[in-house]
């Protein structure tokens, strides 16, 4: 970027600093400046045009230095744009597109895209087909995921909501697909713990971390997940599916709060500005499954919101549910019974990813769905104890079994097709349980077996192709307990 | 009392050529203004002689003998100077960078040709600057225009550098 003096000559347009309002700078002067762009300081820092008055115009900076009434400012003709190429895979950034680790020197990428662009249109967007898969096993069991779709992931502050979210990149990274993470206004020793994560798991290469801290200018936090957006639309572009993470939005709206107040502009609803549904729906509007020159590609937006005591019903959290294709609600009172995730099958809600899913999955899913409900049911007939007849006792026992089946460690994914015969076999009563550790003893072995025995990873996928539910647990009825013997004899201790 | 503009209607930007000026003006109404309703001044005469200096003071005077206040009526002055006040608000600056210190001629020369061609609601700010080496540098109403020696002579050696980079390839 050129310095002050060569825009001032070359634009021939002067303002001058009127008032400070820490973000938000009112200058007089510029009359041609256009919303959005970008205007340089006498002391050589950037912002960027954010409302337009006869008057004066608001620039919404990206710095925490102090800036003088009476400073002049120029104009650039240029909007804000940010480096986006392969470059930043394996980078911790800050969402101007600078690297945060001072360690590594970023090679910067040629091209540059600008943050605030428009959504594609519907001729370029194509129906969610491809199942997004998790590793989450009540996630791609219970509530499928599509890839393109974009799923707001709800719930109260420690409920394993991030636990859920590495998984799923995890999973998504050793795939092959692009991860944008984008950390909104995060603790940096938050953001240096994910990066270590990601790290040790040897999936940071494939990723790219956007990250504003706490401390940042409010600007700067604000920009976040429009970085991360411009960066996912690179990879898109190039023909990859990606899994963008926003962490969290309902932070972001607080932050944008802020500055629209600092606009000075009229408060809505929690002292909302009125356009802060705008401001996201156009944000994941962006997200979806796309036509690109190299084939078809989606971003699937895992979008987070933080609720309060559990209230689902906050403007942001309601906002954010009516803009996305559906929600995971991390339900805390389940976090305290020891579900891991503590994902409420029920609350939760899935609108595109089962159009996505084969007969058997399909299958699958309805009737986890049907038992889970007359489970839901039978609970309450507990406390009736031994009076209790065979079928409800047998229920319950099942219940249960799933409940724990369901029960993941933070670093566990399980692939799609194993999930489906561990599933059928727990639901057939393929495996010895004595008690319910039991099932976490078989399902590691199984999924030790998958990954490292070739043989047993065919044997299991071939199964997962079977057409439906009845005749995938009548085949594995005659071959389960040869996979079952074979994996016990390999990996049973 | 004052009309819609009492700047233009008395002249008084006729008086105020300068963004100093305009400044030292402005403070002197805030001065008298304060001094107003302070319980040891009798009269406005008494007012002005120990807040302001003595060309505020003859502008001053003049306005308040054409609005036909009273010496002892303070609130009509009081009205009368707020709104004078907000009228200096709305006055533009037009920034001149000068390589000299412009002599005080050169600046009523400056100030005459800018009341005639650009309007009368208009003061210099004129500021000394001898890395423009010569020529000036104007900025008025968000315009910024660089007519300096230094910037010429800058694209002259931008030119001459590209051409000996050429020539040396």
């Amino acid at each position: 970027m050129k310095d002050f003096t060569a825009y001032l000559n070359e634009t021939e347009e002067i303002g001058f600093v009127e008032q400070v309002a820490d973000a938000i700078i009112y200058v007089s002067g510029l009359p041609k400046v256009k919303p959005e762009e970008l205007v340089v300081f006498e002391t050589g820092e950037f912002g960027h045009v954010f409302s337009v008055n006869p008057d004066y115009i608001e620039v919404l900076v990206f710095f925490k230095k102090h800036i003088k009434p009476g400073t002049r400012v120029t104009r650039t003709n240029e909007i804000l744009k940010v480096p986006v190429g392969y470059e930043l895979l394996g980078r911790v950034i800050n969402p101007l597109g600078n690297s945060i680790d001072t360690t590594k020197p970023l090679k910067t990428p040629p091209e540059k895209r600008g943050v605030n662009t428009h959504p594609a249109g519907i001729i370029k967007r194509r129906a969610i087909t491809k199942q997004f898969e998790t590793g989450v096993l009540i996630v791609d069991l219970a509530i499928p995921l599509g890839h393109g779709q974009r799923e707001l992931i709800v719930g109260d502050r420690k409920t394993g909501k991030t636990s859920f979210l590495t998984k799923t990149i995890l999973n998504q990274a050793k795939r092959g697909n692009i991860c944008v993470y984008a950390a909104i206004g995060k603790r940096k020793l938050d953001v240096k713990k994910i990066e270590e994560f990601f790290a040790k798991n040897g999936v940071l290469d494939k990723m790219v971390i956007v990250a504003s801290g706490s401390g940042d200018s409010i600007g700067v936090i604000y920009l976040t997940p429009y970085t991360a957006m411009t960066i996912s639309e690179y990879f898109k572009d190039e023909g990859k599916d990606v899994l963008l993470v926003l962490d969290d939005l309902s932070s972001h709206a607080k932050f944008y709060r802020e500055i629209s107040l600092l606009g000075r502009r009229f408060p809505g609803r929690n002292s909302y500005p009125s356009d802060i549904f705008y401001t996201h729906a156009k944000l994941m509007e962006r997200a979806g499954n796309f036509i690109t020159d190299k084939g078809d590609a989606s971003i699937t937006c895992l979008t987070v919101a933080e609720t309060s005591q559990g209230d689902l019903s906050g403007y942001i959290e309601t906002n954010l549910m009516s803009m996305t294709d559906g929600h995971l609600y991390f339900d805390k009172n389940l976090f305290y019974l020891g579900r891991r995730p503590a994902i409420n099958p029920f609350l939760s809600v899935t609108r595109v990813g089962r159009q996505t899913q084969t007969n058997l999955r399909r299958d699958v899913s309805r009737e986890i769905m049907s038992f889970l409900n007359l489970y839901e049911r039978m609970q309450s007939f507990v406390h009736f104890g031994a009076e209790l007849n065979e079928t409800i006792k047998a229920t319950l026992a099942t219940g249960e079994n799933i409940i724990h089946f369901f029960n993941q460690t933070p670093g566990e994914v399980v692939p799609i097709n194993l999930q489906i015969i561990a599933f059928t076999m727990l639901w057939a009563n393929l495996w010895e349980i004595k008690d319910t550790t039991m099932i976490r003893k078989q399902l590691h072995q199984i999924l030790e077996a998958y990954s490292s025995d070739k043989k047993i990873r065919e044997k299991i996928d071939k199964l997962a192709e079977t057409e439906s539910f009845n005749k995938l647990i009548g085949v594995l009825k005659t071959e389960g307990p040869n996979i079952i013997k074979a994996v016990s004899q390999k990996y049973g201790n | 009392m004052a009309s819609e503009n009492s700047l233009l209607q008395y002249d008084i930007l006729g008086y105020i050529k300068t963004l100093d000026q305009l400044e030292d003006f402005s403070l002197g109404i805030d001065n008298v203004l304060s001094g107003l309703f302070t319980a040891t001044n009798k009269n406005i005469e008494e007012i002005l002689d120990k807040t302001v200096g003595k060309s505020t003071a003859d502008v001053l005077r003049k306005l308040i003998v054409e609005n036909k206040i009273d010496s002892s009526d303070f609130s009509s002055l009081e009205k009368l100077l707020n709104e004078l006040k907000e009228e200096l608000k709305k006055v533009k600056v037009l920034k001149i960078s000068l390589a000299i210190d412009p002599s005080k001629e050169r600046i009523e020369h400056i100030f005459d040709w800018v009341r005639e061609n650009l309007g009368k609601e208009i003061v210099l700010d004129i500021d000394k600057d001898e890395s423009i080496l010569a020529g000036a540098i104007i900025s008025f109403n968000g315009r910024y225009k660089d007519f300096s020696l230094r910037r010429n002579l800058g694209e002259i050696f931008k030119n001459k550098k590209a051409e000996i980079m050429n020539f040396a390839k």
